[in-house]
């Protein structure tokens, strides 16, 4: 579905991706780690057009998107779940989720999602006519979240959905995660956290300084202990 | 007799705060989008001034075509300064944008200048505009009535739109957001024309009751109004469109209410006064009545 090959990415003289690719199948989940400042952030942020590309092929369903403006590639169907959340603090909640439909034109699937997504975020519901800003941290997530949704994704990639969550919000991301899963949404997902994201992924890449130093299954990474412990600062599993 | 005078004087206060209002809203909104101050926002106004001049001078008197076609050039006029002068330089330093939008102001005055020439070139707007209304004992120009309802209803609509389109919801994300306006599959370029649009609309308007006021065009009378919406919108809180509003209307209350209230002996010095109260009003209160402090880094 995604298909990363031989990707640079640069900020003038500051290379942060060097001859990254990445393979992304559909209804799959990859989990993308490593190191603080190993360039994920800059890797996916490319993808959709918000990071300079170098030089390198991007791939969605086919077509090729790295030249292509990030609006274009939004309505393609691949968005991009930002880290930090992001949310328009001073728009209230509703009117966040009615900005992440605003590429599409389809009024009576846009009421259908709204009303699919307060059901599955009971809290946005209580807090739709508040400010964004007046959300709590998990609370913020939780819109981000589905502010992407609400544009329909076929994929979506998610940049440090933990960040700063308490242990308990953090599971119910990841408990979120999990049953988009099961209506079949393809994920990318950018963490720190590596133990919750190869709970969740099919396959896993790990990056450090820029370049890829692990590609596989993620039981293939759990059970490498040399690269877990390295680039993870966690014990491998035998 | 006297409250005549007041109500006369509170209408003159409310018509020329309202006129504040619709420019410092049109400089508000560009600014909150691309953090662009366009000091070209008054050549807007003489450009549709002199559009209006011309299409009298082709015979055409009825004021319902010439007054829109004025508010129409004034649009059109904006957007295209966006496309030529502003978006090449998109991503470029504030400054850099600035000093496109003086340029662009020179551009437009020299034109004016030699296709023109400097002298003022009389523009008949309406009678009616230029009439009076009786209230009882009370005359009030009816330009002072029409300002302060196309005011209202210009903000009203402004709200509306705002609060209710996605491209209204999008130019408010973009105050603080551009990148992730873009995730949301919204156009950079379309949220940015929208403003220059509505910015341009707001200048039409305010043009036109400029116009009905001096009865003339000429090649600087962009000046005062940019001059005057820049202060509003610094008094208001610079970025900010409440801010815009509540700044025009209290700079068109404090001129005028200190025109009433000085001794005639310096009553001439009215404006230094109304700089020395906002000063006053900007020690106190740096980011305008209502701007924001600075945000420092994102919380998470």
């Amino acid at each position: 579905m995604l298909s990363l090959s031989n990707v640079h990415v640069s900020y003038g003289p500051i290379k942060a991706v060097r001859d990254v690719s990445i393979e992304v199948k559909e209804g799959e989940i990859v989990a993308l780690l490593g190191p603080n400042g190993a360039g994920k952030t800059s890797l996916i942020s490319s993808v959709v057009g918000l990071a300079p590309i170098a030089s390198g092929r991007i791939a969605f369903n086919g077509h090729e998107i790295s030249k292509e403006p990030t609006e274009k590639i939004v309505a393609r169907g691949l968005t991009l779940t930002p880290e930090g959340r992001r949310v328009f603090a001073d728009l209230t909640v509703g009117e966040n989720l009615r900005l992440g439909a605003a590429c599409r034109r389809d009024k009576a699937g846009i009421a259908e999602d709204l009303e699919k997504y307060l059901e599955l975020f009971p809290i946005l519901r209580k807090r739709y006519a508040s400010r964004a800003r007046m959300l709590s941290g998990g609370e913020q997530q939780m819109l981000a979240i589905a502010r992407s949704l609400m544009s329909r994704p076929k994929m979506l990639m998610l940049d440090e959905p933990s960040l700063g969550l308490a242990p308990r919000i953090v599971d119910q991301i990841f408990e979120l995660l999990s049953s988009l899963r099961g209506q079949g949404l393809t994920m990318l997902i950018v963490e720190q956290n590596a133990n919750e994201a190869l709970s969740l992924a099919n396959s896993a890449y790990v990056v450090a300084s820029g370049a890829l130093v692990f590609s596989g299954t993620a039981s293939d990474l759990k059970s490498s202990g040399e690269v877990m412990e390295m680039y993870l600062g966690l014990e491998g599993q035998e | 007799m006297m409250s005549d005078y007041a109500l006369q004087q509170a209408f003159n206060a409310l018509s020329v705060g309202g006129e504040y209002a619709l420019l410092a809203l049109g400089l508000a909104i560009v600014f909150s989008v691309m953090h662009l101050v366009n000091f070209a926002h008054g050549d807007m106004i003489t450009v549709g001034g002199y559009a209006m001049f011309l299409l009298i001078l082709f015979g055409v008197r009825d004021p319902f075509l010439v007054l829109p076609f004025g508010v129409l050039i004034t649009v059109l006029a904006a957007l295209l300064i966006e496309r030529v002068a502003f978006k090449p330089v998109r991503g470029a330093s504030p400054t850099t944008g600035m000093l496109t939008a003086f340029g662009v102001s020179i551009i437009i005055q020299n034109v004016a200048l030699i296709f023109g020439g400097s002298r003022p070139k009389a523009v008949q707007t309406a009678d009616w505009l230029a009439s009076s209304l009786s209230i009882g004992s009370v005359q009030i120009p009816v330009v002072q009535v029409l300002e302060t309802v196309v005011t209202l209803a210009a903000i009203i609509g402004l709200v509306a739109l705002m609060r209710y389109t996605t491209v209204g919801l999008a130019m408010r994300a973009a105050a603080k957001d551009v990148p992730v306006v873009r995730l949301m599959g919204v156009k950079a370029d379309r949220v940015i024309l929208s403003a220059f649009a509505i910015s341009g609309f707001l200048a039409g308007l305010a043009g036109i009751f400029i116009l009905a006021r001096r009865g003339a065009v000429d090649p600087f009378m962009g000046f005062a109004p940019v001059l005057k919406a820049f202060v509003a919108a610094v008094l208001g809180g610079f970025g900010s469109l409440p801010g815009a509003v509540v700044g025009g209307f209290a700079l068109g209350i404090a001129e005028v209410g200190l025109q009433v209230l000085l001794p005639p002996e310096i009553a001439g010095f009215r404006d230094a006064f109304v700089f020395l109260l906002i000063g006053i009003v900007l020690v106190f209160r740096p980011q305008g009545i209502l701007g924001e402090r600075p945000d420092f880094g994102e919380k998470s």
